[in-house]
């Protein structure tokens, strides 16, 4: 009898408890991260009765897994949103760099068909700065993406420090509850939660320690969490590039960088774009300073509206600020620098990359392209005597004095210490740099924009054969043109012989009643032997024939003063829009392959996305279907232990009735 | 398989979502018309619609260019055929003049109108566009081409430049014409100038111009040098251009005693030199416009006639006038053809842009814009599932077994 009322009593606790644990299932039905608990029933020896205990339906394989590819899709998922900005950036009617250079070159045609007309001049001038404007604002806005992510960064850090922390003072609590004989489930589910979240910004491994909990590590094997132990990581200059911020991990006093290849999640996400990021930026200044040089050498070759020699339409690529910009010596390194400059000698030779050059003995460097990782040895160039001797592929040094400039692939580098260089100190060139940024149109007034050759052809009127004849300007600042100026220094006649085949000769006719043979680096110009087609250069410019000469045949080449009809020099200009300009192909022809590749990118980062979003899903709906609160199963439950403790109570009730019949027969 | 409750709610909004992004893709896609919203949509076809663009731009650009190039030509040619009718006056008037039964006050009359015909072609040679720039300077748009200087000629001012406008990818038309080609086109006299140091010593009258003439464009610059050795002998030889001594037998240290004489194809060289000299000898055929043939022409008919030396003189200034007007209209009319030629080449270049531009339109139109069809049948799918995943979660959610346990 008292068997049956401690039988009773127990079985009325058991499925009260079981009660209690249904309430709090049902309670935690939306709570992210909560796994369901469920009561254990098992039967006591000898009418013992029932005892419960509580599990948690959980899976270490399924969470483990959730984590790894929350970690996948957050990386995928950020760095495809980022890149569909980036796309929509470039490719935007807006924004779009080809369309601009679109508009000034039509603009630029106005120009070729009346070159007298002031309104299309100031089209034009509009138009030129408009495009500088693009290219402006394409810089603004990309590096507004640089500095969001900076802050991305530094926000994902500050997060991943937070929950480092957090889940290493759960380690400790949960150790602390598991030792008390008392686990404490909710803490579990609290962590894993945590380093769910954590897995979103960092890739991790979780490996679990025994009674010190579980230990994160970064995919590199840098310990993250271990044991009551976090690491925090902090945000600090990048080495290679100043203006970026690059992430450090300090765990127990250890400093060590944490770089972008391996670190997945968002943070890998946002490091991924910023590659992406940075080959565009790369592109635009690229494309930015050959335009402005190209248009700047092909303007000094003309001659304006007032018959003046033409002056640069955009900034100096070359200013003092540009050229410092472009190099930045490593933070590590032990010596330093006095001066250092790089100078960009032919912008068309640029290949768009950038560069490392390292010292790499007393008396030796190397420089690495840093995207193709292609090195040029200080071996592999020839050394000259002095820096007015360089040209591409050389290099002058004065080792002693730590003086040293390298000349390749279109620029000079200039690096200049107080005393010798140290070994393995390094530098990083970024010869386009900035130079979308700094594109500014200098000349506003239309008049001065040359459109004419500075070269006048006046054939004589008796000519008899079929010669037609250009010019091209190919050293502006040449004395030809410069002293005096408004004139051709001197002019020149082209006269044809008599000989068979054709010969001419070529007089300066500075006097024009005595004209003298043209010396040309101090050989008379006489007797040369015609041949059609062939470009003869002169200081400064050359002529080209073409056709058939015939003896006494004459060209008259001197200033083209009141040219102002004169559309040879714009004409050039407008050629430049199919000519190769950036390695090997034309402005918009590189905007568009940059259009093709980031789109292929973001593309391809789209489909990564959402199949890692399919994987994600469907593993976290295999921990839930295992893990997650069902409130059928619950009312159900709710039922089954109602009525259980309504029949253990029953049982009392029977105990209580039984004892009081007992106690009535007595 | 269970499935929790959370799992109900997350799947079917999740599912709904999806419907709901399609369905605001295809809506975009239908409403701009454009089937790719961003490079990311079809990375070939966006880098495609650079080139495209860009050729479609320029093609555009080609026919603005075009239809200015038409206007030019269109202007220089009526500019061109006003001064034709104008010289066809002029040639009547000079074939009036040669009349021998004509007065002086009649010659006087028909000068009259030659002056006025000059002036009016002067004018028109002058043609101004809208923008003031001279169509027939050249390059010197500024500068006005003929003006009548102290002489009473009009010597041309302009240059030689020709401007070309781009009709084509790989074509250039030229638009005008410089003053030189069109108009001066009447040859002038032979000059023969001399080049060098010592041009004193030696001075040169062209008695047959076209022996001259003609060995001039054979031979081309002469060069007469002249030593003198250590005993004041002189001697002269004279060069061809490329250094061959001319004449049979050569004209080469031909010893004489200045002053002396040299007569060669039409030369008279008159030699008189007081040292060693190097002379270049350049002949040169000026060339003048109709301007100067008719005022010369009414010089001569000014001149009243009062013997046969003078009717003879009239009859000869008429007779060249008549040559040199045929001589300049010849010119003029090559000019016109020329600009013909030129136009009908626009015109070609014209459809062939044209034809350009619609294949263009066409492949930039199969690779950006929307296939309407497929889009709203795709819209009108993606409109049922969204409809019946709302009506599926209705159902399932609208279920519980605590409706049941009463």
């Amino acid at each position: 009898m008292s068997n049956l009322l401690h039988i009773g009593s127990q079985s009325l606790a058991s499925n009260s408890y079981a009660l209690n644990i249904v309430g709090q299932n049902i309670a935690n039905v939306n709570t992210p991260g909560y796994s369901q608990q469920s009561v254990n029933f098992s039967s006591q020896a000898a009418f013992g009765g029932s005892s419960t205990s509580v599990e948690r339906i959980t899976s270490e394989y399924l969470t483990q897994q959730v984590w790894s590819d929350q970690a996948v899709y957050s990386q995928a998922d950020s760095y495809a949103s980022k890149m569909a900005g980036l796309d929509n950036l470039l490719a935007a009617d807006g924004s779009n760099l080809s369309k601009a250079m679109d508009r000034y070159f039509s603009a630029l045609q106005n120009v070729v068909d009346d070159p007298t007309s002031a309104p299309n001049r100031e089209l034009m001038v509009a138009e030129l700065e408009s495009l500088a404007n693009s290219f402006n604002d394409m810089d603004r806005q990309l590096q507004d993406q640089q500095a969001m992510i900076d802050s991305q960064l530094s926000s994902s850090a500050e997060q991943v420090n937070q929950l480092a922390e957090g889940i290493a003072s759960l380690n400790s609590a949960i150790q602390q509850a598991d030792a008390l004989g008392k686990p404490d489930f909710e803490l579990q589910d609290q962590r894993d939660q945590m380093i769910g979240e954590l897995a979103q910004q960092m890739d991790l491994n979780v490996v679990e320690q025994g009674s010190s909990g579980y230990s994160l590590y970064l995919d590199n094997g840098q310990p993250l969490v271990v044991g009551s132990h976090a690491a925090t990581i902090s945000t600090t200059m990048s080495d290679s590039n100043p203006t970026q911020t690059a992430l450090q991990i300090n765990f127990n006093g250890q400093q060590s960088d944490l770089n972008g290849g391996s670190i997945g999640g968002k943070v890998g996400g946002l490091l991924e774009y910023r590659e992406s990021l940075n080959t565009a930026q790369n592109e635009v200044d690229l494309m930015a300073l050959t335009f402005a040089d190209s248009m700047n050498q092909q303007q000094l070759a003309g001659m304006d509206l007032n018959s003046e020699m033409g002056s640069a339409l955009f900034s100096d690529i070359n200013s003092h600020a540009l050229m410092s910009g472009r190099i930045n010596a490593s933070l590590d390194n032990n010596g330093s620098l006095n001066r250092s400059w790089v100078e960009i000698t032919d912008a068309n030779a640029l290949t768009g990359a950038e560069y490392t050059l390292d010292i790499t003995g007393s008396e030796a460097f190397s420089l690495t392209d840093a995207s193709s990782g292609q090195q040029i040895k200080s071996s592999a160039l020839s050394q000259v005597a002095s820096v007015a001797d360089l040209t591409d592929g050389s290099y002058y040094a004065d080792w002693d004095s730590g003086e040293l400039v390298v000349a390749v692939e279109g620029m000079q580098i200039h690096l200049e210490a107080s005393s010798r260089f140290m070994l393995s100190d390094s530098f990083n060139i970024d010869p386009a740099h900035d130079a979308a940024a700094a594109m500014e149109l200098i000349l506003t007034d239309g008049s001065k924009l040359a459109l004419a050759s500075p070269v006048r052809i006046s054939p004589a009127a008796d000519n008899s054969g079929t010669l037609s004849v250009t010019v091209t300007v190919t050293d502006p600042l040449a004395t030809t043109f410069t002293s005096p100026p408004h004139a051709l220094s001197p002019p020149v006649d082209v006269v044809f012989s008599n000989s068979e085949p054709p010969t001419y000769n070529i007089y300066d006719v500075s006097d024009p009643s005595n004209p003298v043979p043209l010396e040309l680096n101090g050989s008379p110009l006489t007797d040369q032997v015609y041949s059609s087609g062939e470009a003869i250069q002169l200081n400064g410019f050359s002529i080209r024939l073409t056709g058939q000469a015939s003896p006494g045949d004459r060209f008259s080449f001197s200033y083209n003063d009141g040219g102002v009809s004169d559309n040879r020099n714009v004409l050039a200009l407008s050629a430049m829009q199919s000519e190769s300009q950036m390695h090997g192909v034309s402005w918009q022809s590189a905007y568009a392959s940059m259009i093709e590749r980031v789109g292929t990118d973001t593309q391809s980062a789209q489909l990564h996305s959402q199949a890692s979003l399919s994987v994600l899903k469907s593993s976290e709906e295999a921990k839930a279907s295992l893990s997650g609160v069902n409130l059928d199963e619950e009312a159900a439950k709710l039922v089954q232990y109602q009525q259980a403790y309504q029949a253990s109570a029953q049982l009392i009730s029977t105990s209580q009735t039984l004892f009081q019949t007992l106690l009535d027969a007595v | 398989m269970r499935i929790s409750t959370q799992q109900v709610y997350t799947q079917s909004v999740y599912n709904m979502q999806q419907s709901q992004l399609k369905l605001a893709e295809l809506n975009e896609q239908i409403a701009t018309g454009k089937r790719i919203q961003s490079a990311a949509d079809d990375p070939v076809g966006a880098a495609q619609m650079v080139a495209l663009n860009e050729e479609l731009a320029q093609l555009e650009k080609y026919e603005s260019n075009i239809g200015y190039a038409q206007n030019s030509l269109d202007l220089e040619e009526a500019v061109l055929s006003d001064i034709n009718i104008a010289m066809d006056r002029m040639s009547e008037l000079t074939v009036q003049a040669g009349s021998s039964t004509l007065s002086n006050n009649d010659r006087e009359s028909i000068a009259n109108e030659l002056r006025g015909l000059t002036e009016y072609v002067a004018g028109l040679m002058n043609t101004q566009t809208a923008s003031g720039e001279y169509i027939f300077a050249g390059s010197q748009g500024h500068t006005q081409p003929f003006v009548q200087d102290g002489n009473g000629h009009y010597p041309y001012q302009g240059d030689d430049g020709q401007r070309q406008i781009q009709a084509g990818a790989s074509f250039l038309v030229t638009t005008g014409d410089p003053g030189s080609e069109v108009f001066m086109a009447v040859p002038g006299t032979l000059d023969v100038s001399l080049l060098g140091v010592d041009t004193d010593a030696l001075a040169v009258v062209v008695t047959d111009e076209t022996s001259a003439d003609a060995m001039f464009s054979d031979a081309g610059d002469l060069h007469l040098s002249i030593a003198e050795d250590a005993l004041g002998h002189f001697s002269y030889s004279l060069n061809d251009s490329s250094g061959n001594a001319l004449g049979d037998p050569a004209l080469s240290n031909v010893a004489f005693t200045p002053p002396d004489t040299l007569e060669y194809e039409g030369l008279c060289l008159t030699l008189n030199p007081t040292g060693a000299a190097d002379i270049t000898l350049r002949g040169e055929t000026p060339q003048q416009s109709i301007l100067d043939v008719a005022l010369d022409l009414a010089d001569a008919l000014e001149q009243p006639v009062t013997g046969s030396d003078d009717q003879q003189r009239v009859s000869d200034a008429v007779a060249q006038a008549l040559s040199d007007i045929d001589s300049a209209q010849e010119q003029l009319l090559s000019v016109q053809t020329a600009i013909g030629a030129r136009s009908g080449a626009l015109e070609r270049q014209l459809d062939s842009n044209q034809e350009l531009q619609l294949i263009t339109k066409s492949t930039l139109s199969s690779i950006e814009d929307t296939d309407l069809t497929t889009a709203i049948t795709d819209l009108q799918l993606e409109q049922i599932l969204l409809e019946a995943s709302q009506v599926v979660f209705g159902q399932v959610t609208g279920m519980s077994l605590f409706d049941y346990i009463r």
